[in-house]
C-alpha cells in the first residue's frame, strides 16, 4: 500500500487513488474534486509515490508517463480492494435482462433446427447477430411481488435490409433467461409483405402478429387463440394435456415457456405459438435469394 | 453564431449508469456545434479539438465497436474512467458497493454493444438560464475553441439518438 494512504481505510483510499486517476486524465471533471481533508497534498505525494513506482521522471508528462501512472493508481486499487468477480457481480443484472445481450451465451432448442432443416446454420448466424447486435428489445423479468411466477423472457428484433426491399425482413427472436445464457426458443423473419408489424407497440405485439399468420389455433383452458400469452397450467395436468389443437395436413411446431412450482404443483405457461411450419418454409423459400435466382 | 441546441456523444454504457445507478443525472460535456467543419471559418467553434468534437467522437466509437478494435483508445479510456467513477462514487456514499461492483465489472466485460455510440441533443437555453452550463477554462481545454459541461443534466432536458 502507498505510505501516503495508510492512515485511510481501504474505500477511503480507493476513492482517494480514484480521484486522483481521474484528475490525470481530466483536470475539469467534477468527480476528480478532493472529497477529504487535505487530500490535494495526499494526492501530489501519492502522484510522487507512484512516479517512483513506476519510473517515471518527476516532469515527464507525456502520454505514455500520464498512462502508466494511471496503470499504476489501478493496480493499487485492485491491492486495496481485491478483484471483482464477475460472475456475483453482474448475476442480478442478468436476471432481470439488463446485462449486455453481448454478454450471454447463446442456446437453440432443438425444435429450432428441426423446423429449420437445411436453412439451420444461416438462420443460427442471423439470431446471433440479432441478440448481440439487437435494433429493439424487451425484457420480463420475475419480481418479489409476483413470488416468481412471471417467466425471464427477452426479446429481440433486427432489421436486415436487403437490395429488393421485398426481401428485407425484420428476425424476432425471443429466449429465456437461465443464469448467463439465452435459450432461444423461437426465432422468425418477419418480412413486411406477410406479416404487418407497422404498428406493433412492442415485441410481444410483433410474435402474436406473426402468430395471427402463421400460427393454428390453439384451446387452453377453454380459450381458443393464435396466441396465448400467459396461461395457468391445472393441477396435477401435464402442460401437453393442457392444450388443444387441430394438427392439419401440416407440420406444427409449438413453442412455450413453462415453468411449474415444485412447493404448490401450480404452473404456468408464457408466450404460447403453434406456428405451421410447412406454411413458414414456404415464406423462406419464396423470398430466399435462390428463390430469387 | 451558435445554435439553440447543444450535441453531446456519449457510450450507451454512460447513459445506462446514469439512469440506472444516479437517479437519471447526467454529467455531459458538450458543444454548441456537431461537427466543426460546419462552424464558421475563423470562428471560436471552428477551434473545437476534433477530440472534443461530438461527431468526431460519435464516429470514431461507432467505428471502433462496429470493428471490435480491442486496442480503442477511447474505449480503454473509456473504461478506465468508469471503473474510477464507481470507486470514487462509493467512496462517497454515491452508490453501493454492490453497484461499483457491478460497474467495474462491467467496465472490464467484453461487451461491445455497452460502448455503442449515443448523442444527446439538448436545447441550450433552459440550461443556460439557469446558470449549469459551464464553460471549461482555457488552460483545461484540448484546443482553443470553447469547450462546455453540465454537471447536472436531467434525463427528460434533452433527446437521445442512436444512429444505426
Amino acid at each position: 500500500m502507498i505510505e501516503a494512504l495508510s492512515n485511510f481505510d481501504k474505500v477511503t483510499a480507493a476513492g482517494i487513488l480514484a480521484r486522483a486517476a481521474l484528475a490525470l486524465a481530466h483536470s475539469t471533471n467534477p468527480a476528480a474534486a478532493p472529497a477529504v481533508a487535505d487530500e490535494l497534498s495526499v494526492r501530489r505525494v501519492v502522484i510522487q509515490q507512484v512516479r517512483k513506482q513506476a519510473g517515471v521522471a518527476p516532469d515527464d508528462n507525456s502520454e505514455d508517463a500520464l498512462q502508466r501512472i494511471e496503470e499504476r493508481l489501478d493496480s493499487e486499487t485492485d491491492s486495496l480492494l481485491g478483484e471483482v468477480n464477475d460472475v456475483a457481480a453482474l448475476d442480478k443484472r442478468a436476471l432481470d435482462g439488463t446485462l449486455p445481450s453481448d454478454l450471454y451465451s447463446v442456446e437453440l432448442v432443438p425444435n429450432i433446427a428441426d423446423a429449420l432443416g437445411h436453412r439451420f446454420q444461416q438462420e443460427r448466424t442471423l439470431i446471433e447477430k440479432t441478440i448481440k447486435a439487437s435494433d429493439r428489445e424487451q425484457h420480463v423479468a420475475p419480481t418479489e411481488e409476483n413470488n416468481g411466477e412471471v417467466f425471464a423472457i427477452s426479446l429481440f428484433s433486427k432489421y436486415f435490409p436487403d437490395k429488393f426491399p421485398g426481401r428485407s425482413f425484420t428476425m424476432l427472436v425471443v429466449a429465456e433467461r437461465r443464469g448467463f445464457q439465452l435459450v432461444v426458443h423461437q426465432a422468425w423473419r418477419l418480412y413486411p409483405n406477410e406479416v404487418d408489424i407497422s404498428e406493433a407497440t412492442d415485441l410481444v405485439d410483433m410474435l402474436r402478429r406473426f402468430a395471427k399468420v402463421y400460427g393454428v389455433e390453439i384451446e387452453h383452458q377453454g380459450v381458443k387463440s393464435k396466441f396465448i400469452f400467459r396461461g395457468e397450467v391445472p393441477l396435477g395436468a401435464t402442460v401437453a394435456e393442457s392444450y388443444k389443437f387441430r394438427l392439419r395436413h401440416s407440420k406444427i411446431t409449438l413453442s412455450h415457456f413453462y415453468k411449474r412450482d415444485p412447493a404448490t404443483g401450480r404452473g404456468w405457461v408464457a408466450l404460447v405459438v403453434g406456428a405451421d411450419i410447412n406454411q413458414y418454409r414456404k415464406t423462406l423459400s419464396a423470398y430466399s435469394s435462390e428463390a430469387a435466382a | 453564431m451558435p445554435g439553440p441546441l447543444l450535441y453531446s456523444a456519449n457510450p450507451w454504457f454512460a447513459h445506462d449508469i446514469s439512469t440506472r445507478y444516479l437517479s437519471g443525472r447526467y454529467f455531459v460535456w458538450c458543444s454548441e456545434y456537431f461537427d466543426s467543419a460546419t462552424a464558421p471559418a475563423g470562428s471560436a467553434s471552428a477551434a473545437i479539438a476534433p477530440s472534443s468534437m461530438p461527431a468526431g467522437i460519435y464516429s470514431r466509437l461507432k467505428a471502433d465497436v462496429d470493428g471490435e478494435d480491442k486496442h480503442s483508445s477511447l474505449i480503454k479510456g473509456y473504461k478506465r474512467t468508469f471503473r474510477n467513477l464507481a470507486r470514487t462514487w462509493h467512496a462517497n456514499g454515491r452508490i453501493t458497493e454492490e453497484q461499483s461492483s457491478e460497474i467495474v465489472a462491467l467496465a472490464a466485460s467484453n461487451s461491445w454493444k455497452m460502448w455503442r455510440p449515443m448523442l444527446y441533443v439538448i436545447p441550450r437555453y433552459p440550461i443556460e438560464a439557469a446558470g449549469r452550463l459551464l464553460s471549461v477554462p482555457h488552460r483545461n481545454r484540448a484546443a482553443l475553441g470553447p469547450e462546455l459541461q453540465i454537471a447536472d443534466l436531467h434525463r427528460d432536458e434533452f433527446d437521445i439518438i442512436e444512429i444505426r
